[in-house]
């Protein structure tokens, strides 16, 4: 026979304890409970690399977006944005900016980022969530680390915007976790910033045309009289690749490119194939910014390339080894074709701009 | 007692035809690639070109479709389609995916695709399928094969870019082994000799028929006649 008396207690005592535990729990986890952002991949494009270690959440793009545009993470006043321009596609002239000269001088576009395996001109980073940990260093922000988590800590929104981006971790507000997730945060914010509303883009759709002499550079482009299309690929213009484009035929400091990061010398003078959206926003041109203008970039590949071991094999046609050899005309309808990469919703996005 | 015997007889043989017909494997191929039994190296000018020179590969990307394997009494026809890159060894190797436990005594691939899929956009937004893209400018589809290098001759050192594409010049590797696919760990090498594209049944010279290829049929044509043998597995 069971004494039921005699078990109810123990039972109940353990009981009472466990639903409160399990309620609370319960709790705490709707109260940091992330919302799935779904990235939306315009028609035609390839599938993003996203991160599954670092899934966008609404709330880990807000805080990567308000952190982007704050200069809490330095000692120096500078911020993502300060190198990263919204009205500049977000790249910016380190001619303007005059940082490290160790730094290579053009810095690139933030745009499609989620279509890149690798980041930077050499490919150094593999992954964008790691990519602004080496912000914080002496080159960028110059950052004191205790002091950021001191003000981020301090802070009326960062707190709950933390807890709420990341509520698996449990305390965010370490030094080492949160350069981490201050890194994953900015990340999760630029594999949201898109560009694909070009003219180019419109075209493809059916809702716009070129003109004749759009046409007639896409031709060029996409031809072997100017054999643009092998390394920047429709439709991001890009191959997440790594080419000598004949810049130089000798390799010193910076210039040695992708070398750096292989150490083959095979690499020398390699650097990757930045995509050809919103060029006329993303002025200078090239890995040290050398070219100004967009004349000056079609007339390096028309007549100034010059020959060394590492050179692309594509870029040496017979009669050709020193450029395209394309007449005026064609030149100008090159840069036409070239003009109509420009998504101008890009640069006004609210979506991408720092919160009021 | 006799009844019995014989029903469990017959039970064990359906048993047995069914487990035959009905289990499956995944078959992983690896691609290894040589100069006429050189190993190739990436960026490395060294090999000895069929008409007299040293020449380097930096690059070879391809497709691979149109594998069929042909059992006593089946034929299978998947229709994959596979991106090959040689300087990334994880692209250098693909994936038959739960295809049938059999003897295949002839099999073959082919390096490009039928024309019923060399369409452009046929083979969907993967990034590597539209690296591949063959402009619509110059007839759309694909690239079937992109080889590329330096080659060094009397006069100096020159680059060459062997890019095949178009209708007709797919490359269909019939030279293959029989083999089986077993219950598990099936592992085929594929050996692919970069100079048999240079030889067999044609020379095909650089200075000649052209080192920079890309829409020239003529000497597309070539190349795609001497690709058809270019692999063979051990």
């Amino acid at each position: 026979m069971i004494n039921w008396k005699s078990i109810s207690v123990p039972i109940f005592g353990t009981l009472i304890p466990l639903m409160v535990f399990v309620t609370c729990k319960k709790n705490t986890q709707e109260n940091y409970s992330t919302t799935p952002y779904n990235l939306e991949v315009p028609t035609g494009f390839p599938s993003p690399y996203l991160s599954s270690e670092n899934p966008l959440t609404v709330e880990g793009i807000a805080l990567g977006k308000k952190l982007f545009y704050d200069s809490i993470l330095s000692s120096n006043g500078r911020s993502c944005n300060t190198c990263h321009l919204q009205e500049k596609s977000f790249m910016r002239d380190n001619a303007e900016l005059k940082l490290d000269p160790a730094f290579y001088n053009n810095i690139p576009a933030l745009i499609n980022q989620a279509w890149n395996k690798e980041y930077g001109w050499t490919g150094v980073e593999t992954n964008l969530d790691h990519v602004a940990i080496g912000d914080f260093g002496p080159m960028f922000f110059n950052s004191d680390m205790d002091k950021v988590l001191q003000r981020l800590h301090d802070h009326a929104q960062y707190p709950d915007m933390f807890h709420k981006a990341f509520p698996n971790v449990k305390d965010p507000f370490q030094n080492g976790v949160l350069q981490a997730r201050t890194a994953m945060a900015i990340a999760q914010f630029l594999r949201t910033i898109i560009s694909s509303d070009s003219k180019f883009d419109r075209v493809r759709k059916g809702t716009a045309s070129f003109t004749a002499e759009e046409t007639y550079g896409m031709e060029i482009f996409g031809s072997e009289k100017g054999d643009c299309f092998h390394c920047h690929s429709y439709p991001l213009f890009q191959d997440n690749s790594y080419h000598n484009i004949g810049l130089d035929n000798t390799f010193n400091g910076l210039n040695k490119g992708r070398y750096f990061v292989t150490q083959k010398s095979s690499d020398l003078g390699k650097f990757s194939t930045p995509g050809l959206r919103n060029l006329s926003y993303t002025a200078p041109y090239m890995h040290d910014g050398r070219f100004n203008t967009l004349d000056e970039v079609i007339e390096h590949y028309n007549s100034g390339v010059k020959y060394s071991s590492t050179l692309d094999p594509i870029m040496t046609k017979p009669g050709k080894e020193t450029g395209l050899n394309l007449s005026s005309f064609d030149k100008y309808c090159l840069k036409q074709f070239l003009l109509t990469l420009t998504d101008s919703s890009i640069i006004t996005n609210i979506n991408y701009s720092k919160s009021p | 007692m006799k009844y019995f015997f014989w029903l469990a007889v017959i039970l064990l043989f359906c048993t047995s035809c069914r487990k035959d017909s009905e289990s499956f494997a995944d078959v992983r191929f690896q691609i290894k690639y040589e100069s006429d039994g050189k190993e190739l190296i990436f960026d490395t000018l060294l090999y000895d070109h069929p008409a007299g020179y040293k020449y380097s590969v930096s690059r070879i990307q391809f497709l691979i479709s149109g594998l069929e394997a042909y059992s006593m009494h089946t034929q299978m026809q998947p229709e994959n389609v596979w991106f090959i890159d040689g300087a990334i060894n994880i692209n250098s190797e693909f994936q038959l995916h739960a295809f049938p436990c059999k003897y295949y005594d002839n099999w073959s691939l082919t390096i490009g695709l039928d024309s019923n899929i060399n369409k452009t956009g046929k083979l969907g937004n993967s990034e590597d399928f539209l690296n591949m893209a063959w402009p619509e400018t110059m007839g759309g589809g694909y690239h079937f094969l992109k080889l590329e290098g330096m080659y060094k001759d009397s006069t100096g050192i020159h680059g060459y870019a062997i890019h095949i594409g178009g209708n007709g010049n797919e490359m269909k590797q019939e030279k293959l082994k029989a083999f089986t696919v077993k219950e598990n760990n099936n592992e085929i090498i594929l050996h692919l000799n970069v100079n048999e594209f240079f030889k067999n049944p044609e020379l095909y010279d650089f200075n000649k028929d052209g080192n920079y290829i890309m829409g020239y049929q003529t000497a597309m044509k070539k190349i795609a006649v001497n690709g058809r043998d270019v692999m063979f597995h051990d």
